[in-house]
């Protein structure tokens, strides 16, 4: 979850990659509310 | 001969004339009336033949509606039956589905070799350790273990997140979400 996807912060990606890798399946989501260059892994939401 | 003698037999030949006639007749009856009983014997063994077969046409006719009505009802209670199991079945799978749903989740250690191998890469090691939130969504009691297992992770790999946060999205969303990969 990242406040923009207009402003992606540059760890982001590895983070996106290392949570592929470990087999899960993250979603990329945009709040406001998450502090600009604040990567955030929010869990709760199951496919 | 005298001449009485001879008008006796001639009276008695005369009387029995008559009964032989009379005799004839009955005997005429008698054949005429066995005719009749006979014909009687022939017409009911006919009927009776004719009225056994009848009866066993209908009585075939009955056993086949029977048969017909028991299948019938076979039919039904083997489909009603096939409906209840695919309802149990449909039942288990649901309650499987469920159970599946409020497993609690966890890293496996598999893949938290595999997150911390991958951050520990030349590539991503490269790339400088930007901030990180770990937030569990707050009513899904199933995701507080899977997040405090990446967040150990990444704390692993040298990556710290702090403490993890409860968020719940409000109704009407305020995310925009996408399957699209960051660079």
């Amino acid at each position: 979850m990242l406040h923009s996807s207009q402003a992606v912060p540059a760890h982001a990606g590895i983070i996106q990659h290392a949570l592929i890798a470990a087999g899960l399946e993250p979603t990329l989501g945009e709040n406001p509310n998450v502090p600009d260059g604040i990567v955030e892994i929010l869990i709760g939401v199951k496919p | 001969m005298d001449m009485p003698e001879l008008e006796s037999l001639m009276s008695r030949a005369s009387d029995l004339t008559s009964k032989v006639d009379f005799w004839n007749s009955a005997v005429l009856w008698a054949l005429l009336i066995t005719a009749l009983a006979a014909s009687a014997l022939v017409v009911s063994q006919r009927l009776a033949f004719v009225r056994a077969k009848q009866l066993a046409d209908v009585q075939d006719k009955i056993n086949n509606i029977k048969e017909a009505n028991a299948k019938l009802v076979q039919e039904r209670v083997e489909t009603e039956l096939a409906m209840q199991q695919q309802r149990a079945a449909t039942a288990e799978r649901s309650l499987l589905e469920l159970q599946e749903r409020v497993k609690l989740r966890h890293l496996s250690a598999e893949q938290r070799k595999k997150l911390i191998d991958f951050l520990n890469t030349p590539a991503a090691a490269a790339v400088a350790k930007g901030p990180i939130r770990v937030q569990s969504l707050l009513l899904d009691e199933t995701a507080q273990p899977l997040a405090l297992d990446i967040k150990e992770a990444l704390a692993a790999a040298g990556w710290p997140s702090g403490e993890i946060g409860r968020e719940m999205i409000p109704a009407g969303g305020r995310t925009h979400r996408s399957n699209s990969h960051v660079a």
